[in-house]
């Protein structure tokens, strides 16, 4: 069934761009990926999300797009295309609040690939995204939900900052 | 057979006759050169002023003439006794026809052979008889062609002790009926050391020296130079021009030989840093375009210089050149009256707008002036540069003035300087930094081979600077080890240096702008190895804090707006500053509205560990029209309330958390959310107001 799945959509890109008649807007892409993510058909997914980054940057559906291809090639162990994706997002949403699960994405790539002076600098970006006083709180944290549907919080403390996929610890930063 | 018999009887008397000839005139040469060794000897006298002995005079067949170990005796007091011109032979070759046509002797070649010059023991005999010297050699040639030959000449420059510094040489020079003078040679540096018997060369194998061709002649009024060239394996130049009636003109070009190609193998990081930053600064903006000139070394380019000079005075009325691509103007004045004057001012890209120059990282100006009267100097400096190694582009200008400087030197090589008055003015952009000192004493010890060393004592203000530096130059880097102490001073005088100190090295310092008082005292160390560290702590007592910005917000944000002014019996902190952290620890502020206490730790990577306490007076609180409503939370027992907060993260951005604290629990649970997260904003907007550094 899987694979049948594949091949309508390899089948229905090869149409789009023989005929712009049958191209699939954007909002139907996404919305095709999202139900694919909802019926665990990532694959799929995944293959939705990067026609739309593919076609343009100025679909709405972009950013999360991006974000979701960057997940997706990391879940294979494809540290590369991840890496683009990931600093694609970075470089085009510095303000976003998916930004730190981004930087920490990377943070893993470049400790995969013992890149050290990168690890530097996205530690220190993702560090600066958030300027804590903590008053009466002991923390603060902040959630954000992928297209892939995974769900993020970091919990910002005064000296580290936890970072959480769908309650597991993904990674905890000191400084 | 007859015949030829009386033919070989008669050649034989021939040559009998001519031998005897020979050797009658050759001894009754000898007899009249000795004769007359006395005459020559006072006629050098006369032309050097001085004495002047010859120990034997040979006469080799033709026409040469030997002069053994002349020798001119000088003395300008005890101390200085000794030969200043001293020559192991002089071999003399003289015309032939000129002897026997017009009974003169006329040398057309002369060799010294081994002359010796100690200038540095000597230098006032050389000052009054360089003239004499010279017509004594125009003597000898008589208005006819010559060349004069030195063979392995030395000139000692330099003594210290039984040691010294001298120049060996090997040099020939022709001078025609034209006045057309020609040399080649070779000059060398050498150290020596002296023994009573003898004096021993180090020579330096490495280095042989440097070649010289000259090409000259003399003028009217001076001597034109059409062409001087220098080469070695480190330096290369070629200069023409003319010296005139006390004016020197020179034009050409000098060359440091592959200086960005020399191999720093071996040389240590820090030097390493030192020549990158040269070379940085020398760069070429494009190749230059001179055939001949090297692309890997330091280059003077277009030298073009005007110097005129009389006994009492030289003036540099401008040497231009272009050091690599860099237009440098140097122009200065020497005066030698009742007081030494000089005046020095350098300037790179002299003729650039100042517009453009203003924002030139390679534009530099350099003024010195001194004046030197009965033993004593008074002077001042004033240096202005581009510093782009920090954030953005800042103008520096160090002034520095002294007056009455004075030296001296102890029986046992010690250096002893006294400066009257010394003063310090550092400006960045439009900050400043003052300090003054008065009645500086400092006694170098710089005679140990491997430990040079400087002890010093002065006044600061109304306090007292004491300390040393000693340097173990056997290694490069030289080790440091600086030791300062500050005691007593008034800290107003300092205040500008102060609070930069406590915002750590200029990374917080505009903040900590403000007015500091009480006198301060402070012991610090300095060493370079094998890390540079700055370690001591300082203490400032009975004094104020007026205006300083981290108190003003803190009175603000407790509504206790004279906190702007806190007087205090003591503020002191331990510092620590290496590359790799900026460290203030036991940091205290006793006084009677607020204690605070805390550590400050700044790594290299920017990260902040920080933990404050603040401790305020119930009764100080009391006064805080914010805090009458909060007096039910405190125990009633508590006469203090505190607050501890941490630092943390990049200091830019620093993250801040006020710590537990049952006052702190009490107020949580009265407050309304709006209100908490409200509160929360306004510090996050102080913490920003304080960290991020003004550009």
């Amino acid at each position: 069934m899987r694979k049948i799945g594949v091949f309508l959509l390899i089948f229905s890109l090869a149409m789009m761009n023989a005929n712009s008649g049958f191209a699939q807007s954007d909002t139907s892409f996404y919305k095709t990926a999202k139900n694919a993510v909802k019926a665990g058909d990532n694959d799929y997914a995944f293959m939705c999300f990067r026609s739309i980054v593919e076609s343009t940057k100025k679909s709405k559906y972009y950013k999360e797009a991006l974000f979701a291809t960057g997940e997706y090639y990391y879940s294979l162990g494809d540290y590369r295309s991840a890496e683009e994706a990931f600093s694609n997002f970075i470089d085009s949403y510095a303000q976003d609040q998916a930004l730190p699960f981004a930087v920490i994405y990377l943070l893993k790539i470049s400790n995969q690939m013992y890149i050290s002076k990168t690890q530097e600098d996205l530690r220190k970006q993702i560090i600066t995204f958030k300027q804590l006083s903590l008053l009466f709180r002991e923390f603060k944290e902040c959630s954000y939900i992928s297209p892939m549907n995974l769900h993020y919080k970091a919990i910002y403390f005064i000296d580290c900052i936890e970072i959480y996929i769908n309650e597991g610890l993904f990674e905890k930063i000191y400084f | 057979m007859k015949k030829s018999i009386s033919k070989l009887i008669l050649l034989f008397f021939i040559f009998s006759a001519v031998g005897l000839i020979l050797f009658f005139a050759s001894v009754g040469f000898k007899a009249l050169l000795l004769e007359n060794k006395v005459k020559i000897a006072e006629q050098l006298s006369a032309y050097l002023n001085h004495e002047t002995t010859i120990d034997s005079i040979i006469y080799i067949p033709p026409n040469v003439l030997i002069l053994n170990n002349i020798s001119v005796s000088y003395s300008e007091d005890n101390e200085k006794k000794g030969s200043p011109l001293f020559v192991k032979s002089i071999r003399l070759k003289f015309s032939l026809s000129q002897l026997l046509e017009k009974k003169n002797i006329v040398v057309n070649t002369a060799v010294f052979v081994n002359p010796r010059i100690d200038y540095n023991k000597h230098q006032i005999f050389f000052k009054e008889n360089i003239e004499g010297i010279i017509k004594a050699i125009k003597f000898l040639a008589r208005g006819r062609p010559l060349k004069l030959v030195f063979e392995q000449a030395e000139c000692i420059f330099g003594r210290k002790g039984s040691s010294g510094k001298m120049l060996l040489g090997d040099a020939i020079f022709t001078i025609d009926l034209e006045s057309n003078i020609e040399s080649t040679g070779r000059i060398s540096y050498s150290k020596f050391k002296e023994t009573d018997l003898k004096r021993k060369v180090e020579k330096n194998l490495l280095d042989p020296g440097f070649f010289y061709v000259f090409k000259g002649a003399l003028v009217p009024g001076g001597l034109s130079i059409k062409s001087v060239e220098f080469n070695s394996a480190y330096i290369q130049a070629a200069l023409k021009g003319e010296i005139i009636k006390s004016v020197l003109k020179l034009k050409g070009f000098s060359t440091l030989k592959n200086f960005y190609g020399r191999s720093l193998m071996g040389v240590s990081n820090k030097v390493k840093r030192v020549l990158e930053k040269i070379k940085n600064f020398l760069r070429y903006g494009r190749l230059p375009q001179k055939t001949g000139i090297l692309a890997g070394g330091i280059n003077l380019l277009d030298i073009n210089c005007l110097i005129k000079f009389d006994s009492k005075h030289i003036l540099v009325q401008s040497v231009e050149f272009y050091l690599n691509n860099i237009p440098v103007r140097f122009q200065g004045e020497a005066a030698f009256g009742d007081k030494i004057l000089t005046k020095i001012k350098l300037l790179t890209f002299p003729d650039q707008n100042e517009e453009k120059r203003a924002l030139n990282p390679q534009r530099l100006d350099i003024v010195l002036k001194s004046s030197t009267a009965k033993g004593k100097t008074s002077g001042e400096s004033d240096i202005v540069f581009l510093d782009t190694a920090h954030q953005g582009t800042s103008l520096l200008q160090v002034k520095t003035s002294f007056s009455n400087l004075s030296a001296a030197v102890f029986p046992d090589t010690r250096l002893k300087i006294l400066i009257e008055k010394i003063a310090v003015q550092y400006r960045r952009n439009l900050k400043v930094f003052n300090f003054m000192l008065s009645d500086l004493a400092s006694i170098f010890n710089f005679m140990d081979k491997g430990v040079k060393f400087v002890k010093f004592g002065s006044r600061l203000y109304d306090g007292t600077l004491n300390g040393y530096i000693a340097a173990d130059i056997e290694q490069l880097p030289p080790k440091i080890i600086c030791n300062l102490k500050v005691a007593k001073v008034s800290a107003w005088q300092l205040d500008s240096l102060l609070l930069s100190l406590f915002g750590v090295y200029r990374r917080l310092p505009t903040k900590l702008q403000g007015r500091i008082d009480g006198q301060f005292t402070c012991d610090l160390d300095y060493v370079n190895h094998p890390v540079p560290r700055l370690k001591g702590q300082a203490t400032i007592e009975d004094g104020y804090l007026d205006n300083v910005k981290f108190f003003v917000w803190l009175g603000e944000f407790f509504g206790l707006p004279d906190l702007s002014r806190v007087n205090f019996s003591e503020l002191s902190v331990q510092f620590e500053l290496t590359p790799e952290a900026s460290l203030l620890k036991n940091i205290k502020l006793k006084a009677e509205k607020v204690m605070l206490e805390g550590n400050f730790l700044l790594n290299s990577n920017e990260f902040v560990t920080s933990n404050i306490s603040i401790v305020l007076a119930r009764e100080y609180l009391k006064t805080s029209g914010k805090f009458n409503m909060l007096f039910a939370l405190m125990d009633k027992k508590t006469q203090y309330l505190n607050f501890d907060f941490q630092l943390s993260g990049i200091y830019k951005t620093l993250n801040f958390k006020w710590q537990k604290s049952a006052f702190k629990q009490r107020l949580r649970k009265i407050l309304p959310g709006f209100i908490e997260r409200g509160l929360e904003r306004k510090v996050e907007r102080a913490i920003q107001s304080i960290s991020t550094p003004n550009k």
